[in-house]
């Protein structure tokens, strides 16, 4: 009798304990995702110049980073304008482009759908291959916050301010070719990578980053988040003697991309929560 | 009762009730010990572990979701994953991986079709209700 009188306290003592833990929150392994909060696409390039030593710096990457990215020297015609001006932005608000020099308005230009039609028209002319898409550069604009200020100064320009709520759109055709926005870069991924993609069925990726929290998916799955470090990169950049320069400007940018393989289906939404 | 059923019971009740008390304390990861592996030099992995300041990289796995690769106390990349995204992440890789791996792997399945749901179990089973912690600290051999 008392061995049945312990044992029923004890499967009580079991069924309290077990009660009040399932009502307990069960804690998420997922970090919080510092991602933007609203829906523009926020460009904002600081470029210093020095006329003296023909040398200028762009989005906190200095004269000899650019010219490790390719970035060619600028023509003397352009170096004499730009000597004329200490400080000089363009900025991109809805309808109107905006040009301002020394804090003051130079002229104000409409960019109304006119205008950005006489622009599409002008670059579909320019671009050997592929046409500008409308509706995609219209979606773009329409939530554009473009600024890029030039200001003649030796000091090192201030970082780039990416956030781009709109997917980059990347299209991988069957033979590799590689296009952004419709437009093809001349540029490809391997015969074999693209071999790969067609074996493995992938049809279409997603990829967030926003300032080193990497977020993807892949037909529609989603993967592990990642999050990077600006001091693992560094490590990583030292071991392999990459010569990245400095990473500043990328870890406090965000951005996305929607790639497509071939007839995939194209991926939609934004990189936001 | 039978003294063995009566032993069986108790034993039963205790282990739930300390599981209860510890999933009442929030289920931190039960920490295994640490695996000491010296990498060979001449090893990508070798260049990076003496490229950071502590001469060792520690990549410290936590059943509850976590992967991370630290260096002393500097953390170098994290991954969150949930049984979900994990086994995303591994289809992917069997897809994209050489060779006949994916075929082998699906001829595998067609013999034992038990595989994917244990693997799930396992997956499941030390995420939500017993996670642990292992950490392997990698260091360049002398």
């Amino acid at each position: 009798m008392k061995n049945k009188q312990n044992l029923i306290k004890i499967v009580i003592a079991i069924v309290l304990v077990l009660g009040i833990s399932l009502m307990q929150h069960t804690p998420s392994a997922i970090a919080d995702v510092p991602l933007q909060t609203d829906t523009s696409n926020v460009v904002h390039i600081d470029v210093t110049y020095d006329p003296g030593t023909k040398s200028f710096s762009a989005g906190g990457f200095s004269y000899e980073e650019l010219k490790q990215f390719g970035l060619p020297q600028l023509q003397d015609e352009i170096w004499t304008l730009l000597s004329v001006f200490d400080n000089l932005s363009v900025k991109i608000i809805g309808d109107e482009i905006q040009l301002m020099t020394d804090e003051k308005p130079l002229l104000n230009m409409a960019f109304d759908e006119n205008a950005r039609a006489f622009v599409y028209d002008m670059l579909n002319v320019y671009l050997a291959s592929g046409k500008v898409d409308r509706e995609r550069a219209e979606k773009w604009l329409e939530q554009a916050d473009f600024d890029i200020t030039l200001r003649k100064s030796k000091e090192l320009s201030n970082p780039l301010q990416i956030q781009l709520a709109t997917l980059v759109q990347v299209k991988i055709g069957e033979n590799g070719a590689l296009s952004v926005e419709g437009i093809p870069t001349g540029m490809g991924v391997p015969p074999e990578t693209a071999e790969l993609l067609r074996a493995a069925n992938i049809q279409n990726a997603k990829i967030c980053w926003s300032k080193g929290v990497v977020n993807g998916e892949v037909n529609g799955s989603v993967l592990p988040q990642i999050t990077i470090y600006e001091d693992g990169v560094i490590v990583i950049d030292k071991a392999l003697g990459l010569n990245l320069g400095d990473l500043g400007p990328i870890f406090e940018s965000s951005f996305g991309a929607g790639i497509v393989y071939a007839e995939g289906a194209p991926v939609t939404g934004e990189c936001l929560p | 009762m039978p003294r063995a059923l009566r032993v069986t019971l108790i034993t039963i009740a205790v282990i739930l009730l300390l599981y209860g008390i510890y999933y009442l304390i929030g289920r931190p990861p039960i920490p295994l010990p640490a695996i000491r592996y010296p990498v060979p030099a001449g090893q990508p992995l070798h260049d990076i572990i003496t490229a950071t300041d502590s001469d060792q990289v520690r990549v410290s796995l936590n059943t509850k979701g976590k992967l991370e690769m630290l260096s002393g106390e500097n953390e170098l990349v994290m991954l969150d994953y949930t049984p979900e995204t994990l086994a995303n992440t591994v289809d992917l890789a069997l897809r994209l991986s050489p060779g006949q791996t994916f075929t082998s792997y699906q001829k595998f399945v067609e013999r034992f079709p038990v595989y994917p749901f244990l693997t799930n179990y396992v997956n499941q089973f030390f995420y939500r209700f017993l996670p642990f912690r292992i950490s392997v600290i990698l260091t360049p051999q002398q």
